[in-house]
């Protein structure tokens, strides 16, 4: 585990990993390829989502998620246990921030663990020392309305003594930045590092020490190390494709399982690189904006999609883009992304140009 | 009379079918090359990041000079013996010509090689050329042409940079100011008008993040202009931004109870 990051960074130094320059090209080219609808990734896997559901046993149990967990908890703690307990301190305000393919209880959990008062309505509670609010949920709503109750929330509590930390996703962070005082209000603002090839190479390790992951498009072993780095590309490209996210790149190591039984010589893993899905083509203008509004808000109810979006959404869109994994329904037809689909959503927003904030 | 035949006789190669050939080859070969990168580059754009998009359409004015002067370089060598001399006799025999039968031509043509450098306008770039407003779509030799929002293809020629003024509402930016307008009624209170329609404009999910959004009033004979201004993320939103920011904004008004002011109709039912 000595490759994992040791500490949070702060959101001016946040750098996602990156892939080995020729595999820049590479990816580009590949994307270039599959916007013409010339398929490519020969050799790859062309697992899609519904395919995904045949895999029924995750390679990667709930002991990595454990240790991830506790890694980060840690990270958590040194971070911000001293500036807890301080009695007086200027800094009121704090942030931690998580990329949108974290887990969405990641910080309730943590201040449930550590006895932290959590505010999971998002109401200011003048009463208590230090709070956490593990969402920002409830103060992203892109609606005059919803400004109304963030600048109240704002107001009430610069007029309180209660030291809070928000915690969220980046995209939210970046819309809350813009659209209210809170980024004056904030002083420090970390974000959980991203984890490269190597520290997913560990995380890998933690219930497979004994087991061989080979690469379906190389053949080679993805964890042999040569000189001080990995020889074979694919957790570089893994760490890369996720933005450093290690609960997304996890699933995604659980979802490219390929072949298992079929290819399993030698007691090796086979892993293939993972075929994102593409926007429906005709309806991708609506999708991007679709998928932008649900980042936001992080949950949008049916009822608000007509007020969050610009332009109507065509029936079957939200259907169509769950079923592509996109995004997920509640019962009630709340829609949610797929967290481990969430770097991916934010490339191609990226792409489009839609603001997406610093991280 | 001899003189000057020789002269011509210099000037010329002892050039055969066969260089002809060549020359005509090499002219439809780089001919070809430009359709191509015509063709291909506009839409590979498309399909590139919206931050590379007008940079990628910017390259085609440029491939057509460049593949101009390479075509050129091979061309003449192959026709013409190259000394001083001749160079100057080719230049005034060429300034005659176009002085007389191309004029307007050339101009166009000049004019558009200056644009390729001074850029007033580029692929991509909205622009307001006299009375018409609309995105570059191409970059010709003579002349350019713009897309306005109704989808009307209009041609205009390089050689109005001259004498107009070339208002370029993005200048190679991948945003634009919008500004969505509001007259109302002068005589009624306008506290709380500006962070109304801030909120308006910052919630609207075309917004870019990164700019500044203002709000701007003067009076006016039939009332005061309120003028919401802001940038959109993707330039080619710029109407539907427009249109958002009007139809909520005058709506927000509306319920905080600002008299919009409508004006009586003085076309007669006409227009």
């Amino acid at each position: 585990m000595q490759h994992l990051p040791d500490a949070l960074v702060s959101i001016r130094d946040f750098a996602p990993p990156r892939t080995r320059a020729t595999n820049r090209v590479r990816d580009a080219y590949l994307r270039l390829r599959k916007k013409l609808h010339i398929e490519g990734n020969q050799g790859d896997s062309a697992l899609v989502p519904e395919d995904l559901e045949r895999i029924r046993d995750p390679i990667l149990g709930p002991e990595t998620f454990e240790r991830l967990e506790s890694h980060v908890f840690d990270l958590l703690d040194k971070t911000f246990a001293a500036w807890i307990d301080e009695e007086e301190t200027p800094h009121r305000f704090c942030a931690c921030l998580h990329q949108e393919s974290a887990p969405d209880d990641l910080f309730a959990r943590w201040a449930a663990a550590r006895g932290h008062d959590i505010l999971a309505d998002g109401k200011p509670d003048g009463r208590r020392r230090f709070a956490v609010l593990p969402s920002l949920d409830p103060l992203c709503a892109r609606d005059p309305e919803g400004l109304k109750r963030l600048r109240q929330f704002c107001d009430k509590i610069e007029g309180q003594k209660t030291k809070l930390l928000f915690c969220g996703s980046a995209v939210q962070w970046g819309f809350l930045r813009r659209v209210s005082p809170l980024g004056l209000q904030v002083t420090d603002v970390r974000v959980i590092p991203p984890f490269d090839g190597r520290a997913l190479a560990d995380l890998l390790g933690i219930e497979n020490a004994s087991r061989q992951f080979r690469s379906r498009s190389s053949g080679a072993d993805i964890l042999k190390i040569k000189g001080n780095e990995l020889e074979d590309d694919y957790l570089i490209d893994l760490a890369a494709g996720v933005r450093g996210c290690p609960w997304a790149a996890l699933q995604m190591v659980n979802r490219s399982v390929s072949s298992q039984q079929d290819a399993d010589d030698a007691g090796a893993t086979w892993l293939a690189r993972y075929d994102w899905p593409g926007l429906p083509p005709q309806h991708a203008r609506v999708s991007r904006f679709l998928l932008h509004a649900v980042l936001i808000h992080g949950e949008l109810a049916p009822q608000d999609l007509g007020s969050a979006l610009p332009i109507p959404v065509p029936p079957g869109l939200v259907r169509a883009l769950a079923g592509l994994g996109y995004l997920q329904l509640a019962e009630d037809g709340a829609v949610r992304i797929v967290p481990c689909m969430a770097a991916h959503i934010r490339r191609v927003l990226s792409e489009a140009g839609f603001p997406l904030g610093e991280v | 009379m001899e003189g000057r035949a020789e002269q011509i006789k210099t000037l010329l190669n002892d050039f055969g079918t066969w260089s002809v050939l060549q020359a005509a080859g090499i002219g439809l070969l780089f001919f070809l090359i430009y359709k191509a990168v015509q063709f291909v580059l506009p839409r590979l754009a498309e399909l590139l990041p919206a931050k590379l998009r007008i940079m990628v359409l910017n390259a085609v004015p440029l491939s057509r000079l460049v593949l101009m002067i390479a075509a050129l370089t091979l061309i003449v060598p192959l026709l013409f013996n190259i000394t001083v001399e001749n160079f100057v006799l080719v230049l005034s025999a060429l300034g005659v010509a176009l002085g007389f039968a191309l004029k307007d031509f050339a101009t166009s043509a000049f004019a558009g090689l200056v644009a390729v450098f001074e850029k007033p306008y580029r692929s991509g770039d909205w622009v307001r050329i006299g009375p018409d407003y609309g995105e570059v779509i191409e970059l010709g030799s003579r002349a350019l042409k713009l897309r306005t929002a109704d989808d009307d293809v209009i041609t205009i020629p390089h050689s109005r940079i001259w004498s107009e003024n070339i208002i370029n509402a993005n200048n190679g930016e991948n945003t634009l100011m919008c500004v969505a307008e509001f007259l109302i009624d002068p005589a009624r209170p306008a506290t709380g008008i500006t962070g109304l329609l801030t909120d308006v404009a910052l919630t609207s999910p075309y917004l870019d993040w990164d700019r500044p959004v203002a709000v701007v009033m003067n009076n006016e004979t039939q009332g005061t202009r309120v003028r919401l201004r802001a940038y959109p993320f993707e330039i080619r939103d710029q109407f539907a931004f427009i249109s958002d920011l009007t139809e909520r904004g005058r709506d927000a008004m509306i319920a905080a109870g600002v008299r919009i002011v409508s004006l009586p109709d003085f076309s007669g039912g006409k227009g």
